[in-house]
């Protein structure tokens, strides 16, 4: 029977790590990731979930534990967060190079220094490039329904890559929302179970060898094109799960109020929510504004990006996070991906909720009514702004750049 | 050949059978006439596959990895390092 409770999103990534059957979780703990690991700890503790659990030394040693079991073929689940996951950051590779599917849920918080505990999603984003999915949920259900998804894409024969579920700390990860938890039966029916033992005692290996440059670009490749298949299982996996659990969370990437709409805010994690709030407040007060939530950010749904922006006449993007000397890595991507289809608008990205701050409806709106303005001139092009930045505290030495597109 | 998914070598063997593919570069020769059966191959190879005999001592080549340090540390020069024919 269907069962809705209310649950944190760091509970809902707990609930979700049992429905899926891990039997193996190594994780350490670190704020404010640390709640998925004791809610899975206590359900090992009670009988709920047969799974084995390792105490570790560190982050680094958590996802190496990761690593030998999911070769030694258990389905695996960790979960960290910005200094931890920095932490994983060589481990990473190995898991996506050796093509394990393991899944984290990553909740996501401000990296140091300066030391900050807050919502942020740059730990995430300095991960990018090592070969995982990145997942990003708008609230503690998609979180659910995300972790298991992740475990589908993940697993996939043309995939066999790890992926992590990233939230916001705080504002999902300890705010309870209603879940509805799914039938276990027809989740089992959902995902299998998982049976890739790489290690075998039988056929002995020597995994990892010394690969010299003749073989080394051909194994990257095959990483690549994993990658490209796994935008596939998205869609395909996130279709799937809707027609047995009446959840379709649209793959890769969802449209709200987006098909007439002259000014588009593209956004991730829990600032999407915000952002629906702005669209509607747009709306009633007579503007075509409408929103793009980015669900996957690796791999990056470059073509749907293109076709749903195609007829906008402007885009606002925001970023919890910064590429220094850049802009936001959602903006990055969004204007690479319009450059290379020949569409040229212009784009907004506000650099926004760094390290926890508040990130109102009202702002989002005030970012759109720039992207207004941006699409009445018609000048393609780039702009970043960051949002409530407060002039009067900046430094000296900052102070000339403040203002400079 | 194709590559499987998860990088690795599945079978013992590789480096006797083809060290071009494998991506090694050489395979080492003993010289028989030269070695005195020191053993200080046999003490600094790192994946134990020098073997000993009551003649001479040898290599496993299907335990080799074709690091070359048998070669660097024979102080007798019996050991060279052959490059694999065709290596790019």
């Amino acid at each position: 029977m269907p069962e809705k409770l209310s649950l944190t999103g760091n509970q809902a990534a707990a609930e979700a790590a049992r429905l899926a059957r891990v039997e193996l979780f190594p994780a350490f703990p670190i704020t404010p990731s640390y709640p998925v690991m004791t809610s899975v700890i206590r359900m090992i503790e009670d009988g709920r979930l047969e799974a084995r659990f390792i105490r570790v030394e560190s982050d680094h040693s958590a996802l190496a534990a990761a690593v030998g079991g999911s070769l030694a073929g258990a389905r695996t689940f960790s979960t960290t967060n910005s200094q931890g996951l920095a932490m994983m950051h060589e481990v990473l590779h190995y898991a996506s190079g050796l093509r394990l599917p393991i899944v984290m849920a990553v909740v996501n918080r401000a990296l140091s220094a300066p030391h900050n505990r807050f919502a942020d999603q740059g730990d995430a984003i300095a991960q990018e490039t090592t070969g995982w999915l990145q997942l990003f949920c708008e609230s503690n259900q998609e979180v659910l329904d995300t972790v298991l998804q992740a475990f589908k894409i993940a697993e996939d024969g043309r995939v066999l890559l790890p992926a992590m579920v990233n939230y916001d700390g705080y504002i999902l990860g300890d705010t309870p929302q209603e879940v509805d938890l799914p039938d276990p039966a027809r989740v089992d029916g959902f995902l299998g179970s998982y049976n890739r033992a790489v290690l075998d005692v039988e056929h002995p290996a020597s995994l990892n060898p010394p690969t010299g440059p003749g073989l080394y670009t051909e194994f990257k490749f095959q990483q690549h094109a994993a990658m490209r298949w796994a935008l596939e299982a998205v869609e395909e996996v996130s279709a799937q799960y809707g027609r047995l659990f009446g959840r379709d969370w649209d793959g890769a990437m969802e449209g709200y109020r987006a098909d007439d709409a002259d000014v588009l805010l593209v956004a991730m994690g829990s600032m999407v929510a915000v952002g629906r709030r702005a669209v509607d407040g747009l709306r009633a007060a007579g503007h075509r504004v409408g929103l793009l939530k980015v669900r996957c950010f690796r791999p990056f749904p470059q073509e749907e990006l293109v076709r749903r922006a195609r007829e906008a006449k402007a885009l606002a993007v925001v970023d919890r996070n910064v590429v220094y000397g850049l802009g936001g890595a959602l903006y990055r991507e969004v204007m690479m991906s319009l450059a290379a289809s020949g569409v040229a608008i212009p784009v907004v990205d506000a650099i926004a909720g760094l390290g926890g701050r508040d990130v109102t409806a009202g702002d989002l709106e005030s970012l759109a009514h720039r992207a207004l303005e941006l699409a009445a001139a018609g000048k393609p092009g780039g702009e970043v702004m960051w949002l409530k930045l407060n002039d009067d505290i900046v430094g000296e030495e900052a102070l000339p750049w403040i203002g400079l597109r | 050949m194709r590559l499987p998914v998860t990088p690795g070598s599945y079978e013992p063997g590789s480096m006797a059978r083809g060290g071009k593919k494998q991506g090694l570069p050489a395979v080492p020769r003993v010289d028989a006439g030269r070695c005195t059966q020191c053993l200080a191959c046999w003490i600094f190879c790192p994946d134990s596959a020098v073997v000993v005999s009551d003649s001479a001592v040898g290599v496993v080549l299907e335990h080799c990895k074709g690091c070359g340090i048998c070669a660097t540390e024979c102080p007798e020069g019996a050991i060279r390092m052959e490059e694999v024919s065709g290596h790019a």
